[in-house]
């Protein structure tokens, strides 16, 4: 997946139009929520097969350590 | 100030009249159906700055409709409750059921309404910290009858996915619920005649203590449920069958 798709798609999971960048600390957006974590554990279980613990997910600071969390399924 | 609301099934029947109610009390309806009926026609004469009509077959292309209520909303503005009275019924008995004749009711009745749902409560979609779903699911949801077997289990499927969605959204205020009508004479109705003959009205009209109802009889509960009376209640079934689901009228 591009990585422009993956934003795309958070967004979408987050509900928002502003558009987003890899560098946006997650702690920082206000749809960074519970429901927005499940969304994102079933768009890595869907997309990429990835089962994600909310251990990593709690690790991860930034949207980049999302795609981080990928194994390089998400490429520039 | 105007309420809008997203009103499905809008060209007939309970989705009619839920319709025409809202819009008489002042609110702003976007209505859709498969197709314009003449009351449609009317309703847009009669109401011409507050009644927008969308002709949509919403049974495809389904995961397309959340992003088409988005759309809607940054048309005719945020939306503070949505009525999913779209559906289809079969009378078809279990021996000649298929996958095809499955998909079809639950296309309509169950994954639509979800969909829509999905796009209604979207933050940019709906009003600020409250808005009201309801599905009109029916008393078939709770009883049983030979050759509904398909859309009994969709409007069944319509309560499950109501409770937990109630759970789900209730942060965001929103309140989900959904309404049980009873044996009512609508067009659907008339449309298997050959089913729904004359002596079965008769009998089942004999059934319902309160007698067979109208299609103002569940947009009365509808329009509670869509307003801010009903801001204490979430996650529940109201049938609303003249007391046909108590048993048999001695």
């Amino acid at each position: 997946m591009k990585k422009s798709d993956f934003l795309d798609e958070l967004m979408e999971i987050m509900q928002r139009d502003e558009a987003l960048d890899s560098s946006d600390e997650l702690d920082s957006l206000g749809e960074w929520d519970s429901m927005t974590v499940l969304g994102v554990i079933s768009m890595f279980d869907l997309e990429f097969g990835i089962t994600l613990t909310i251990d990593q997910l709690k690790a991860a600071k930034t949207i980049q350590d999302l795609i981080d969390l990928s194994n390089a399924n998400v490429s520039n | 100030m105007k309420n809008c609301y997203l009103i499905t099934g809008a060209s007939s029947g309970i989705g009619y009249q839920i319709s025409a109610d809202l819009l008489a009390q002042g609110d702003l309806v976007v209505g859709v159906s498969r197709s314009a009926s003449d009351k449609v026609r009317q309703l847009k004469s009669d109401y011409p700055d507050t009644f927008f009509f969308q002709e949509k077959d919403l049974s495809v292309e389904i995961d397309s409709l959340s992003k088409w209520v988005v759309q809607l909303s940054k048309e005719f503005g945020k939306f503070s409750g949505f009525v999913h009275s779209a559906g289809i019924q079969q009378i078809l008995p279990l021996k000649v059921n298929t996958h095809k004749h499955m998909l079809e009711v639950f296309n309509l009745n169950l994954f639509a309404g979800l969909a829509l749902a999905k796009g209604i409560t979207d933050k940019r979609v709906k009003v600020e910290n409250s808005a009201s779903v309801v599905f009109i699911s029916s008393v078939a949801s709770v009883m049983g009858s030979p050759g509904i077997i398909n859309y009994s289990a969709s409007k069944a499927s319509i309560n499950g996915a109501m409770r937990s969605m109630a759970i789900e959204l209730a942060p965001l205020g929103v309140r989900v619920n959904s309404v049980l009508p009873g044996f009512i004479e609508t067009e659907m109705i008339s449309r298997w005649s050959d089913v729904y003959t004359r002596e079965y009205i008769d009998k089942a009209h004999g059934k319902c203590p309160l007698g067979i109802g109208g299609v103002d009889d569940i947009s009365n509960m509808v329009l509670f449920l869509l307003s801010d009376k009903a801001k204490w209640i979430t996650g529940a079934e109201f049938k609303v069958d003249g007391g046909y689901s108590l048993g048999d009228v001695q």
